[in-house]
């Protein structure tokens, strides 16, 4: 199997500092950038290359800051800021501070924020409406179709000993999946967070880099 | 006031143009061909932000060709509305770069 010509270690070190500079930039800029700078690599560095080569590359093409520098002005640009972080806590648990509005205007911040795409925020908004709010409501179903019919057994002239007898999914089944139920919102929230991209003033926290190929900076 | 980066910048994206305009070419190929032209202007990278912009304001449309050699490519091709914007340009610019050589060079009238 032959190398990907993108397994390089500077490659990887230029890419993620790619990934840093583009983070304030809305997500399908951010994208289309980053599918951009690859597809010239891929090309660029095809056949098997040396070091040199490699390092070369890197330099022609640019640092990430500067290419990104190039970006023209657009309309608003942001990373995960504040606005991004009240929107998914919102959508997690809006619901129990204001019920329903709580939750819709998680889902009104979620989009109007240009740090994700459409796919992200359709995702963000179906995977379970409502938010944990929503799956509690859903838990509490079968959990009294579970209760009511054992407590119907006993309250008949039947004896005591009568087992509960289920007419709902058996509790072995109804509790992972309720398990499950509630994980599909907070999995949902956390890549949403990690997608939003890198909190406002990242830039400053980068360590300095040891692949500044133009020795720049 | 305008450093000469900026400046350098919002002509580039005519520059982008203008390589489109002959024949479709692809991404990687407009990186090298500017940078061919003009090294000291810009890195290579930079042509993507610019390439970016000229599609979201209607002035390219991008298409993906299959090629024999790798994965597909994205060819950018100039629109109706991108000739128009090139030929306002260089017009505009002609004019523009004789008035400030004029100028630079203390000829004023």
């Amino acid at each position: 199997m032959t190398p990907s010509a993108l397994d390089h270690p500077l490659v990887h070190d230029y890419l993620r500092r790619l990934e840093h500079a583009i983070a304030q930039m809305p997500a399908d800029e951010r994208n289309e950038l980053r599918e951009n700078i690859t597809m010239h690599l891929r090309e660029e560095l095809a056949a098997a290359s040396t070091d040199a080569q490699v390092r070369n590359t890197l330099a022609t093409l640019g640092d990430p800051y500067d290419i990104v520098g190039a970006q023209p002005a657009t309309d608003g640009h942001r990373g995960r800021g504040a606005h991004e972080v009240i929107a998914v806590v919102l959508l997690l648990i809006g619901a129990f501070i204001v019920p329903v509005v709580g939750w819709i205007v998680g889902v009104v911040l979620l989009w109007s924020s240009k740090a994700w795409t459409r796919g992200q925020k359709l995702l963000g908004t179906f995977v379970f409406p409502g938010g944990l709010g929503a799956v509690l409501f859903l838990w509490l179903i079968p959990v009294s179709l579970l209760t009511q019919v054992c407590t119907e057994v006993s309250n008949g002239q039947v004896s005591p000993a009568q087992v509960c007898e289920s007419s709902g999914p058996p509790p072995w089944l109804v509790i992972p999946l309720a398990v499950i139920v509630a994980l599909g919102p907070i999995v949902v929230a956390v890549y949403l967070l990690r997608a939003a991209g890198s909190p406002e003033g990242h830039g400053a926290e980068i360590a300095t880099p040891a692949t500044d190929q133009a020795g720049r900076r | 006031m305008a450093t000469p980066t900026q400046l350098r910048r919002g002509v580039l994206e005519f520059c982008v143009l203008a390589l489109v305009a002959k024949e479709d070419r692809y991404g990687f190929d407009i990186a090298k061909a500017l940078s061919a032209v003009a090294p000291i202007a810009i890195s290579e990278g930079t042509v993507y932000p610019l390439l970016s912009r000229l599609r979201k304001d209607g002035a390219v449309e991008t298409t993906w060709v299959e090629s024999e050699s790798g994965p597909p490519r994205k060819y950018y091709a100039i629109t109706a509305k991108g000739r128009r914007a090139l030929a306002d340009f260089t017009e505009e610019w002609a004019s523009f770069r004789d008035a400030v050589d004029t100028l630079l060079q203390g000829e004023t009238p």
